[in-house]
């Protein structure tokens, strides 16, 4: 038990040392986000750098969501042109019957 | 003739840009506001302002270029309404993810399945792009309404950080929030709905 706890408080305690050095990985998600108040900090490029050599899981992270942006632009150019996806019939009716009525109210 | 009379050569353009351009139109609608619905009405819109307009059209730019552009107007008009909403919309759901995915020191918490350390958002072949273009559509609808809206204007229409700010009346700070919000639950709920093994 008393073991358990040292070993509890020296981990957080090297968490934290990690934290003062590199950032927290929780701060370095929001950095692509433009997070100015981090970006200002002395050797930010650097110590993000090492944070990322150390971290696989930050390294994942930043992948992942490139690959999301990466993957969203592509689905809002193809998708467009995708001749498989059409209106409805009954939506159609409908929008020509409201371009007809505006016609009639017009007059 | 009255100014704002509508004529049968209107209509008559109207109805054929319907039916050359209808299924575009509401393609790019679905793409940008994720409802159906939403996007029927806004190719609705986009036609009865184009036949209102058609004197506007010069012919510098193709039919469906002209639509489109207006169209992308009516979207971000769209988009406007729903920042006025509460910008505490989503704090909530994306407080859980974040406790989900760090510790309180702001770790990863060591477990894959959170994590997604092997997880890729990388259809593999036809019939999974068309399976993930579905699981993203069914995301970007869950997404609170304000950050979906920001994130499509800057990521899917390119539009510029200032121009993002001053056309849906947010600060440069509170801009940047919502993008993070928006990719950290895209990222989860893809994560949770689509495997690509």
């Amino acid at each position: 038990m008393a073991v358990k706890k040292i070993y509890d408080s020296l981990n957080r305690a090297m968490k934290r040392g990690f934290n003062a050095v590199f950032f927290s990985c929780r701060d370095l998600t929001e950095v692509d986000c433009s997070n100015a108040r981090l970006t200002q900090r002395p050797g930010f490029r650097i110590r993000r750098l090492l944070h990322l050599c150390l971290c696989r899981f930050c390294r994942a992270y930043q992948r992942q969501v490139k690959l999301v942006d990466k993957q969203t632009e592509a689905f809002s150019k193809e998708f467009p042109e995708d001749d498989s996806v059409k209106l409805s019939t009954s939506s159609r009716d409908g929008i020509r019957e409201r371009l007809r009525d505006s016609l009639k109210n017009s007059r | 003739m009255a100014a704002d009379e509508i004529t049968e050569e209107q209509l008559t353009r109207a109805e054929s840009w319907l039916g050359e351009h209808g299924d575009y139109l509401y393609r790019y609608a679905q793409s940008r506001v994720f409802n159906q619905h939403h996007a029927e009405d806004l190719v609705q819109d986009t036609l009865l302002t184009g036949m209102k307009k058609l004197s506007d059209f010069r012919g510098q730019s193709t039919e469906r270029t002209w639509l489109t552009g207006i169209l992308r107007y009516k979207i971000l008009e769209h988009h406007r309404k729903q920042t006025r909403e509460e910008a505490s919309e989503g704090d909530e759901i994306e407080g859980q993810i974040l406790k989900a995915w760090f510790d309180a020191d702001g770790h990863w918490k060591h477990n894959a399945s959170t994590t997604g350390l092997n997880w890729s958002p990388e259809p593999r072949s036809d019939i999974d792009r068309k399976e993930f273009w579905q699981t993203l559509q069914n995301c970007m609808a869950k997404l609170p309404a304000k950050a979906r809206a920001v994130f499509v204007q800057r990521e899917l229409e390119g539009n510029d950080a200032k121009a993002v700010t001053a056309e849906l009346g947010i600060s440069d700070s509170n801009l940047w929030v919502l993008l993070h919000r928006a990719r950290n639950l895209l990222k989860h709920c893809l994560q949770t709905n689509w495997t690509n093994a």
